[in-house]
């Protein structure tokens, strides 16, 4: 019994500090009300960069336009009909591009009432040498049917003019590019320059407007530069 | 006699279980990412005039930024990536300065440093590549303000690099972050390093690279079953 008893308490004890050292390698969460925050470790076990290759780099190396076009951008939109296509779908033309997006209450129906300011200023022998392009920054929201409805509402001549539905990461990249600065509210709208921006036939900006309600004069000038 | 032997026994078998239990979380040193906790962020400036606290989700922070190492395999991966091909309007004359050649660093430049000179659409490019994305603004501030990290020791004293953020150069861009006002508009007005990152990040263009300017990525958090979990000191 002795014996028994000589060999039992090493071995519980040892029991014990096993258990205790597999607990604290777990994290202890006995005082879960001080420790609101609290973080997660995972192991490095992730390597799926292979099979993700294709999702990335709509950058393509592309010959056709030149190193400071935005044509260089490959992304996929959608526009107000549900076709996809790519921004340099619009080469060739003079573009007049902003970002907007359709539920917007104040800004953005000025911006394309702007456009339209211009729209109408160019004699109408030379409009099919220019393109209107909006670029919806709310991707939510704007489906290319909600952009349908938005150029009937404001009267869009959809030989001329074209809407786009991006993903975020699209939008954000074109964004960027054209200088555009856009932030989504806890409301769900949007705090963003007002911004029109002109890109010549190879897309490469050419000018760019900032500001509301502009005279027709101020313009026209940004076309002619 | 037997009694003894049982013992024994016992007493091996527990050794081993605790050896295991070692080992076990040995293999488990060297985390590569975090769970940080969703939580509210107070954003160093105020949301016309009111605090303007944001709510974060639950998100993976990756403890590393990206090497020269892992940047290499992206553009081996990507040719349209490498220093001789990339296009002006993705990443400034700086991109990949330091480095030797497309697809060489040069012997003063580290496989394991954070790589340097890389424009935001280029991390955003190797983000995807990696299946991630870059963190917020809000993202990053919140992980690092409320010192979430769980061993700083993992980070490498050689990431003193600011990191760009998916959307770096939208908050506040309506009042001037950068000019001596700026304190008046903030919620913690004596957060200097805070004042220093959201200034450093308005003043820069997506396709500026940087020598002092990196990247980490962070993932979506949709999955419960991480293994380990350590609670803030």
């Amino acid at each position: 019994m002795k014996n028994y008893l000589i060999g039992f308490v090493p071995v519980t004890l040892l029991t014990i500090a096993v258990i205790t050292y597999v607990d604290k390698g777990n994290g202890n969460f006995g005082d879960e009300k001080n420790k609101t925050q609290f973080v997660q470790v995972e192991n490095a076990s992730e390597n799926n960069t292979q099979k993700k290759q294709d999702a990335c780099c709509k950058v393509e190396m592309a010959g056709e336009h030149s190193d400071n076009s935005i044509y260089q951008l490959k992304s996929m939109w959608k526009d107000q009909d549900g076709n996809t296509i790519k921004l340099k779908k619009f080469g060739g033309k003079k573009v007049v591009l902003a970002m907007i997006y359709t539920s917007c209450p104040t800004a953005c129906p000025v911006i394309v009432n702007d456009m339209q300011k211009l729209e109408s200023s160019i004699p109408e022998k030379e409009l099919s040498s220019y393109h209107f392009v909006l670029v919806s920054i709310d991707p939510q929201r704007d489906s290319p049917a909600q952009l349908k409805k938005f150029a009937g509402e404001k009267k869009l001549d959809l030989q001329n003019w074209t809407l786009l539905a991006g993903t975020q990461m699209d939008i954000a990249e074109l964004a960027q590019m054209i200088g555009f600065r856009y932030k989504k509210n806890a409301s769900g709208n949007f705090t963003h320059s007002s911004l029109i921006t002109i890109l010549d036939k190879d897309g490469i900006i050419e000018n760019q407007s900032e500001g509301l309600n502009q005279s027709a004069e101020k313009l026209i000038a940004i076309l002619n530069k | 006699m037997k009694l003894r032997s049982l013992n024994i026994a016992i007493l091996i078998i527990a050794l081993i279980a605790g050896s295991l239990a070692q080992s076990k979380s040995a293999s488990k040193s060297h985390p590569t990412k975090i769970l940080i906790s969703g939580g509210y962020y107070l954003p160093l400036f105020k949301d016309n005039g009111e605090p303007g606290k944001e709510y974060v989700k639950s998100f993976y922070l990756d403890l590393y930024m990206v090497t020269n190492g892992e940047y290499l395999k992206f553009v081996k991966a990507n040719p349209q990536w490498r220093k001789s091909n990339a296009k002006r309007i993705f990443a400034d004359q700086n991109y990949l300065k330091k480095w030797k050649s497309d697809l060489e660093y040069g012997k003063d430049v580290n496989d394991s440093d954070p790589v340097c000179n890389v424009s935001w659409f280029a991390a955003n490019a190797y983000s995807r590549w990696a299946g991630k994305r870059l963190p917020t603004v809000a993202e990053w501030e919140y992980a690092f303000s409320k010192k979430l990290i769980p061993n700083e020791k993992n980070i490498s004293p050689n990431q003193n690099l600011y990191e760009w953020a998916f959307d770096f150069n939208e908050t506040n861009f309506q009042a001037s972050s950068v000019c001596g006002g700026a304190g008046s508009s903030a919620n913690d007005p004596k957060n200097y390093e805070a004042f220093l990152r959201f200034s450093f990040r308005d003043n820069l263009k997506a396709n500026y690279c940087l020598d002092d300017l990196g990247f980490r990525c962070v993932s979506d958090s949709n999955k419960k079953n991480s293994e380990i979990i350590i609670s803030e000191k």
